[in-house]
């Protein structure tokens, strides 16, 4: 009998087809049994690649299973699963469907086997993750989403092109192994995955759909795109030199912005970028510890982060806005959601007790090299920052007196579960990790709960706690106001857009000077000729004209009888 | 001349100050006491992850008045689709 070759992605891509003449009640249970059955298949098969099928003369394999790839399917099912739940409150089938497509599509890039299907999946990602921006009713989302398909289409044509020129150096497209940045097919692809992580200059895009997408949509927007980078980068790039230094940008540019940021959905988008620089650094380390982290720390990322955007969905459908500077008040109206929400910036912090603390533990233990000094303080103080940004002061914000009564009005109960869930995995996992090290591909001997691990994280926590807390009090900390941070897109949404404007309107006027100067030339000239036809049908109507036409005939005759 | 009132306390700052101090507590007694600290480069002085705590807060700190300072966009009626994206009233 042959063996079931069905990769788990496609579970949710052809779900998401029925989803669409689904009725309400349904459209909830049908992500999470998708989510489990495709979890099902995951855990059914042997590790392992399927046999390949030829498509146009080249070999496709639809899945091939290992390690690696496992680790990073289980996180993003379980991510579907919590938001599938989540999904029940509301009443969108499209976005549903974008939602199950964008997720089917993330989890079949990570089982395919060849680089081929891998680009089709990575485009068919970066359409769902459009889409699910389109389906938002937020004001300005279409725009986003439209600026996403730009960062997607570039990101697809540069990997398409890097394959092309991989293959065409003889490499076989379905061997996945490690590419050379110095080769040209290389360089193309570390460019496109470079913008699918957030790398500086290309680290907008996330936090630009997340704030404009829906509750849901941003929960799923954290989970399935960045995370789908690492695993590429993992596969096709581990010890890459470069990938240290890209990491470590991406962490103070994500940290700079995170704290600052007034929108608490775009600051958890930067708090992503983060992670994702660290989980970056980590591979371009490329030692089995640093690799296993990398891994470990991206199934915590998606964990925690998946929990908060939920979180503050939730506060975002009921209290109709998570601006740091709005949200006077919600402890009061949204009492469990405020607990919660404490819970996810606990989580996020890498709390002792939770998953995040556990992979970064690990990633400490990883980057303590000597002459990488400077990565391993960026880690270990990155716990800090989170907890000012996404800890203190949401937590602040939301327990500070409105000043008006209003009843308590919770967000709906399918919200707090799914984000309970969530934020119940994050525990889970924080508490008993060895499981998640057990799904590592490298042997990991690493205890995260020890003295030495546990008691400094407290002391860091702490005193960060007591410090912010402290320069709040003599009022040094700045404060919450309403305020938009320019980011690099802002020159692309602004002075580039305004020289691009400016430029086509030049253009349009240049070309509007070069019709009128071609319309008057061919009217005169046309005018000349016509006074000249009419002197040719009048050769004696006066003398001149009469001269200059002999003129003109004796010419042309003299020229034909010197030509013959 | 009358000064800005002071702005209003959190309820919650008293939690949370609770936690910090008794997380701090904690991580420095046994750091003194028992000497569990971090065994690379300045984490293996004494103190030095509640040094590393407070230098983060330091750099949100700076960084946020930076920000605000240098970064923040000067926004227009009818241009604040980036401010509004994640408040729908």
């Amino acid at each position: 009998m042959p063996a079931l070759t069905l990769n788990p992605g496609f579970v949710p891509i052809i779900a998401a087809l029925f989803i669409l003449a689904m009725p309400r009640t349904l459209r909830s249970p049908m992500i999470v049994v998708t989510a489990l059955a495709a979890f099902w298949l995951l855990l059914d098969h042997e590790f392992g690649a399927a046999s390949a099928m030829a498509q146009m003369g080249l070999p496709v394999v639809l899945l091939n299973l290992d390690e690696l790839n496992r680790i990073f399917g289980i996180a993003l099912l379980i991510a579907l699963i919590a938001i599938g739940i989540y999904s029940g409150a509301r009443r969108n089938r499209y976005e549903d469907a974008a939602i199950l497509l964008l997720a089917g599509s993330a989890v079949s890039a990570l089982f395919v086997g060849d680089l081929i299907s891998f680009v089709a999946a990575l485009a068919l990602g970066g359409l769902a993750a459009a889409w699910v921006t389109f389906a938002s009713p937020l004001e300005g989302a279409s725009r986003a989403g439209a600026r996403l398909l730009i960062w997607h289409g570039l990101e697809g044509l540069l990997f398409l092109v890097g394959v092309a020129f991989h293959l065409s150096a003889g490499a076989q497209a379905s061997v996945v192994g490690r590419l050379d940045v110095t080769s040209i097919g290389g360089a193309f692809i570390f460019a496109a995955l470079m913008i699918r992580v957030g790398a500086p200059m290309a680290h907008v895009w996330l936090k630009d759909v997340v704030s404009h997408a829906s509750p849901t949509g941003a929960a799923a927007l954290s989970a399935f795109t960045t995370m789908l980078g690492v695993y590429a980068l993992a596969r096709l790039f581990p010890s890459e030199p470069l990938l240290v230094w890209i990491g470590g940008a991406m962490m103070v540019i994500g940290a700079f912005y995170a704290v600052a940021e007034d929108d608490l959905r775009r600051a958890a988008a930067y708090g992503v970028t983060v992670q994702t620089g660290i989980c970056t650094a980590l591979v371009g380390l490329g030692t089995p510890l640093a690799l296993a982290a990398a891994e470990g720390h991206g199934f915590a990322t998606i964990l925690s982060f998946v929990a908060l955007q939920l979180m503050l969905g939730a506060v975002l459908e009921r209290h109709g806005s998570v601006l740091v500077s709005h949200l006077a008040g919600v402890g009061r109206t949204m009492p469990l959601s405020a607990i919660l929400l404490l819970g996810c910036g606990l989580a996020v912090a890498a709390t002792p007790g939770l998953a995040l603390f556990a992979s970064q533990s690990a990633s400490l233990e990883a980057s303590a090299q000597w002459d990488l000094r400077w990565l391993w303080a960026l880690i270990w103080v990155t716990p800090a920052v989170m907890l000012v940004a996404l800890l203190l002061r949401p937590s602040l914000a939301a327990y500070t007196p409105s000043g008006d009564v209003k009843p308590i009005r919770e967000a709906p109960f399918s919200m707090l579960l799914g984000a309970g869930l969530a934020l119940f995995l994050c525990f889970a996992v924080g508490l008993a990790p060895r499981w998640l090290f057990d799904l590592m591909p490298a042997e990991i001997s690493f205890q995260p709960f020890v003295l030495d691990r546990v008691t400094p994280q407290f002391q860091l926590l702490g005193a960060a706690g007591v410090a912010y807390l402290g320069l709040r009090m003599v009022r040094a900390a700045p404060r919450e106001r309403g305020v938009s941070l320019l980011d690099i897109d802002a020159l692309y949404r602004g002075p580039l857009t305004a020289a691009g404007r400016w430029a086509g309107v030049l253009g349009l006027r240049m070309y509007g000077a070069w019709q009128s100067w071609t319309r008057r030339s061919s009217q005169s000239a046309a005018k000349s000729l016509e006074t000249l036809a009419n002197a040719c049908d009048r050769p004696y109507g006066s003398s001149g004209t009469a001269a200059v036409t002999f003129v003109c005939l004796g010419a042309v005759l003299l020229v034909m009888f010197l030509v013959r | 001349m009358t000064n800005a009132p002071p702005p209003q306390r959190s309820g919650a700052t008293g939690l949370l100050l609770v936690f910090s101090i008794t997380a701090l507590l904690v991580g420095l007694g046994f750091d003194l006491g028992a000497g569990s600290r971090v065994r690379f480069w300045i984490g293996d002085q004494p103190a030095a992850a509640a040094a590393v705590g407070v230098a983060g807060v330091l750099f949100a700190v700076l960084a946020s008045h930076a920000a605000r300072l240098v970064l923040a966009a000067r926004s227009k009626p009818h241009q604040q689709e980036s401010s509004d994206a994640s408040s729908h009233t």
